[in-house]
């Protein structure tokens, strides 16, 4: 079993179609799951157009205060410990708790004297599990209004590690940034794909994601330059850059084909299959599979 | 009276850097007024970049924004409290006491406010580091770096917003991170408006709807701009009609011009005062101006 992780640093790269790209391919001959932890602004599912079937749904559930207005003297005491600052006390006798802030700690259950805070449930996301043919896809959504998005990342991947032994590869979808869900996902993989664009700032960070990329014990990278030929771009810089680093690079051509099926819900592999990009891509798939069966 | 402005999106890549750095340009050298950047993608900070570089640091410090636990393992009498108490799973029953698993622990102190004899204790931990300067175009900016692979960027977030303050400039303007969770929710917290960044694509869309949720729950007026807009004008026109009626204050063109600038580190304003894009831009900031 192996895990390719699809990062990059920066967002709106394209790291979605590449992992959705990939995943759809090598399902049609390996057990294949999906996995989609960009919890904030999941997107996978929607190039799926039509045809996901729905298996399940769990709710990623967390310990929330319940305030018994009853019981309460508004001493202040939870309020003081609070580290979230997510609970205000007027002492002529009003509590007022902000949910929207609240980290879960539970500091306030325990430290209350008078038994006033009660054991509650928050739900902080949802894991849906689906199939599309052979490809099982597993998406991690935050609700929003709620800021615990690394529970609800890491309740996705523990969904997703109950089918390690039924599958042969995982590919494992992370938002942008080098933070801990995308270190939590690194230190999965086996394969990291870095998919960034010839900007300054995909370029910056980029840089960053490797260094995160260093910190654990990846097998094999790689660099896809995603709209490569983009009129302005700085693609000879990322290009000398991978060059320097020993990194192999794999170029996608700005296509507005590609923008064109994502806009409808499809890869430009299914929809635009002789579309330069949709070439491009094909050539990554390729070496994903041969980096799959070389080990 | 500082009014703070957030620029933020849902999706990635939408334009919120593109944005916000064109609008600080705008507002100290259109419309004159003391204005200081706050970039609270601290997992991949860019405004600075957007904006020339840094050519002058006038602070660069670690930031200390999260606790770790530590044990006196002579104090312990395994009682296993902590255990019990951590929220997050992160301890568990060692040989010689509690045994942390640090990618898990949110440093919170659950643990140390339960032990009864005291042998858990709170130390500081860096997770971040906060840089204030002055960039190549002349603008102040606060940047922060969240150390590789961490999290609590909530609080380092809150951390550059009040430095930002301290200088008492007229506008705090506030790059924030894609997405809509804990350092976008503190990038919200306390702002005068929200600007959202929108590209028409379906995706970007949900992930703006997801945002403008989270703005209402927060208390922050919101307006949106269309991005890239003539990539897909009938979408953009629904989206001025029906998901975003009555909030939408600009749509600025796909201008190979804006690449151009980024690749010398210019903002368009600056570089490329008359193409069209930079036109669209003005209005929208003049826009935001009123709004206020």
């Amino acid at each position: 079993m192996k895990v390719v992780a699809v990062t990059g640093g920066k967002g709106g790269t394209g790291k979605t179609v590449i992992a959705v790209s990939l995943a759809k391919e090598l399902s049609k001959k390996l057990r294949t799951v999906l996995v989609d932890v960009d919890v904030e602004n999941p997107c996978t599912y929607t190039l799926f157009k039509n045809y996901l079937k729905k298996e399940g749904e769990i709710e990623v559930k967390a310990f929330k205060p319940v305030f018994d207005e009853a019981a309460c003297r508004y001493c202040a005491i939870c309020a003081a410990k609070c580290p979230a600052h997510a609970i205000a006390v007027v002492p002529s006798g009003k509590l007022l708790f902000f949910e929207g802030l609240c980290e879960g700690c539970g500091i306030c259950f325990y430290v209350c004297p008078h038994g006033a805070v009660k054991e509650g449930e928050a739900v902080l996301g949802h894991v849906r599990y689906f199939s599309a043919g052979s490809l099982r896809l597993i998406v991690g959504e935050l609700v929003p209004g709620q800021r615990r998005y690394i529970e609800v990342a890491e309740a996705t991947l523990d969904k997703a590690k109950e089918l390690w032994n039924e599958v042969d590869v995982a590919v494992i979808d992370t938002p942008p940034g080098t933070g801990r869900v995308v270190y939590r996902v690194l230190s999965l993989a086996d394969y990291v794909i870095e998919v960034t664009e010839p900007t300054r700032l995909g370029l910056a960070d980029l840089k960053r994601l490797r260094e995160l990329v260093k910190l654990v014990s990846v097998k094999r990278e790689a660099v896809v330059l995603n709209k490569a030929d983009i009129p302005g771009g700085i693609r000879r810089e990322v290009l000398d850059y991978a060059h320097r680093e020993g990194l192999d690079i794999f170029e996608v051509p700005f296509d507005m084909k590609l923008a064109k099926a994502y806009s409808m819900g499809f890869t430009v592999l299914e929809k635009y299959p002789d579309s330069p990009s949709a070439k491009a891509i094909a050539e990554i798939v390729s070496a994903v599979k041969r980096w799959l069966e070389t080990g | 009276m500082t009014i703070e402005i957030v620029f933020a999106s849902g999706k990635g890549g939408t334009g919120k850097t593109f944005l916000s750095s064109n609008f600080l340009y705008y507002l100290t050298f259109f419309a004159r007024e003391y204005s200081v950047g706050v970039d609270a993608d601290v997992e991949a900070p860019d405004l600075a970049l957007a904006l020339g570089g840094f050519t002058c640091i006038k602070r660069r410090e670690p930031f200390a924004g999260s606790w770790l636990p530590v044990v006196d393992y002579a104090k312990c009498i395994k009682c296993w409290r902590c255990v019990e108490a951590c929220k997050f799973s992160a301890i568990k029953q060692g040989a010689e006491g509690p045994v942390f698993d640090y990618d898990k622990c949110e440093g919170l102190g659950t643990c140390s406010v339960v032990c009864p004899v005291g042998a858990i204790s709170m130390k500081e931990k860096v997770i971040g580091e906060i840089v204030e300067g002055v960039t190549a175009t002349g603008i102040h900016i606060v940047t922060g770096f969240l150390s590789l692979g961490g999290s609590s960027s909530g609080r380092l977030v809150y951390e550059l917003k009040e430095r930002a303050r301290e200088m008492k400039p007229k506008f705090v303007v506030v790059d924030a991170a894609p997405g809509i969770g804990c350092p976008v929710v503190s990038s919200l917290s306390g702002a005068n408006l929200l600007v959202v960044a929108v590209e028409p694509t379906p995706q970007s869309v949900k992930g703006a709807k997801r945002l403008l949720h989270v703005a209402e729950m927060l208390k922050v007026k919101p307006l949106v701009v269309l991005n890239k807009a003539d990539l897909n004008p009938q979408l953009c026109k629904k989206l001025e009609e029906e998901e975003f009626s009555g909030l939408v204050i600009g749509s600025i063109p796909f201008d190979k011009k804006v690449l151009e600038a980024y690749a010398s580190m210019k903002p368009l304003l600056l570089y490329s005062p008359e193409s069209p894009a930079t036109k669209a831009l003005v209005k929208c900031f003049e826009k935001i101006i009123e709004a206020i």
